[in-house]
């Protein structure tokens, strides 16, 4: 019952807002957000231990070193091929860039790299074997990468690749060589000067990781 | 008891023939403001899908910085990994825009290391003197720089050296806008003026790099990195 004389106090605006289900879906994105500001290391470094892909290494007939990857899947290539995992290395024919094609080239000066960095980490001649011709993407060097395999009898293939590159290699390398008998497993190797805890703190972190996750949504699109 | 009467007129001023209408609940504020944020949406979408060619190459030019040349006391040639700004910042020594160009050094590849690829520094030195660049007139700066922030420090403590007041970087053509704010920023404590000139890259024309995979690449990291950079530096 009111007392004579006063009205009964009616809510502000910031009180009706806040009790509506707007204000409500507000509070609850503004809590969300605030929470995930204050958990972000631990979140971000989750997306990618999510994200990589790293199949326990074993005995496998082939290493395989996919382009533009000279300056550390050769090497990490090289350290597999002499712990005794596989006792063959197969590496990419990597495409002709537009300068050599202009000069006239045959064989990319990526391609010419891939061969002696493994000759120089003292992989021999002969356990190399150079396979495609002027691939110029991972679905290319998938394809080629299976063709070779089929016919040279490989059964279970090795493929080092940088952290956020293990996923669609990984998906995709699975898909083509489905229905082949030929297992394919990845190995996550470390490149530039990130880890996957601390990745969002590196340009070439940040970079490499969404680059690979469009490329990953448009391989998928595009399946 | 009185409120009787009143109803029973009521319902015999209904029409006999008239159905009743199942009462609908009032449309609240919350469902009107979705209603309102879809057509918006939709509206905005078909525009944007209607003019995106103006639109993004809009987008591009304003996202490029081109500042207008002239005389400084150095040209600063970034990045260090991409040859590209060197003939332009070569062209500008040649025409007299400043008397020597620095450029901050790149680090070392494991390739480089074992000797099977020319260091960075060593390729663009030899590069500048093709291209008619004094051998004195180049000077290749600091320790080795991985990032454009690491490049902008070893720029701020040449300059200072040298006392120079004005340097003119010349960089590729989407990263201008980072590259003036890293170099601006590092730079602003000592009264150095700074102009930036973007030179392309890639074999995409400008006024259509949305519709090649290496200009979508470009733009697209350089909007991330820009916004890590404000983020992070």
């Amino acid at each position: 019952m009111n007392i004579a004389g006063t009205q009964p106090k009616r809510p502000g605006p910031a009180h009706r807002f806040l009790r509506s289900r707007l204000g409500l879906t507000v509070c609850l994105l503004a809590g969300g957000v605030l929470v995930a500001c204050a958990v972000r290391a631990s979140l971000l470094a989750g997306a990618a231990r999510l994200w990589i892909v790293d199949d326990a290494v074993a005995q496998a007939d082939v290493i395989a070193v996919l382009g533009g990857g000279a300056q550390f899947r050769t090497f990490a290539a090289a350290r597999l091929y002499h712990a005794g995992v596989a006792p063959r290395i197969a590496f990419m024919d990597v495409g002709l860039g537009p300068e050599e094609r202009a000069r006239g080239e045959t064989v990319s000066g990526e391609t010419r790299l891939l061969r002696a960095v493994l000759l120089q980490e003292r992989v021999p001649e002969e356990n190399i074997v150079l396979v495609g011709r002027g691939e110029t993407s991972t679905a290319e060097e998938a394809r080629s990468l299976r063709d070779w395999a089929v016919k040279a009898g490989v059964k279970r293939l090795l493929i080092p690749t940088d952290y956020f590159h293990t996923r669609r290699v990984s998906w995709y390398f699975r898909k083509v060589f489905a229905g082949t008998g030929i297992e394919t497993r990845v190995q996550a190797v470390p490149m530039g000067g990130y880890s996957p805890a601390d990745w969002w703190r590196h340009e070439d972190g940040v970079i490499t990781f969404q680059n690979e996750v469009i490329k990953t949504a448009l391989y998928w699109a595009r399946r | 008891m009185s409120e009787l009467p009143l109803m029973a007129e009521a319902s015999a001023s209904v029409p006999s023939d008239a159905v009743a209408e199942p009462t609908r609940p009032p449309c609240g504020p919350w469902r009107r403001w979705c209603a309102w944020g879809l057509v918006v949406a939709v509206g905005a979408a078909l525009l944007l899908l209607l003019f995106r060619a103006p639109l993004l190459r809009g987008l591009a030019h304003a996202w490029l910085v081109q500042d207008p040349v002239e005389k400084a006391d150095a040209i600063v040639a970034l990045p260090q990994v991409s040859g590209k700004p060197l003939p332009e910042a070569a062209r500008l020594y040649r025409e007299g825009v400043a008397p020597r160009v620095v450029m901050p050094s790149a680090p070392l590849r494991p390739t480089d290391r074992l000797g099977l690829t020319p260091a960075f520094d060593e390729q663009n030195r030899r590069w500048m003197r093709e291209l008619g660049v004094a051998e004195a007139d180049f000077e290749v700066v600091g320790g080795p720089a991985p990032t454009a922030h690491a490049a902008a420090q070893a720029i701020a403590t040449w300059v200072k050296a040298q006392n120079a007041r004005s340097v003119l970087v010349v960089t590729e053509l989407f990263q201008t806008r980072r590259v003036k704010w890293a170099v601006e920023r590092a730079l602003a404590p000592l009264g150095v003026a700074v102009r930036v000139r973007g030179v392309p890259v890639g074999d995409y024309p400008l006024d259509a790099w949305w519709r090649h995979e290496q200009g979508l690449i470009h733009f697209e990291n350089e909007v991330v990195l820009h916004c890590f950079y404000r983020l992070n530096h």
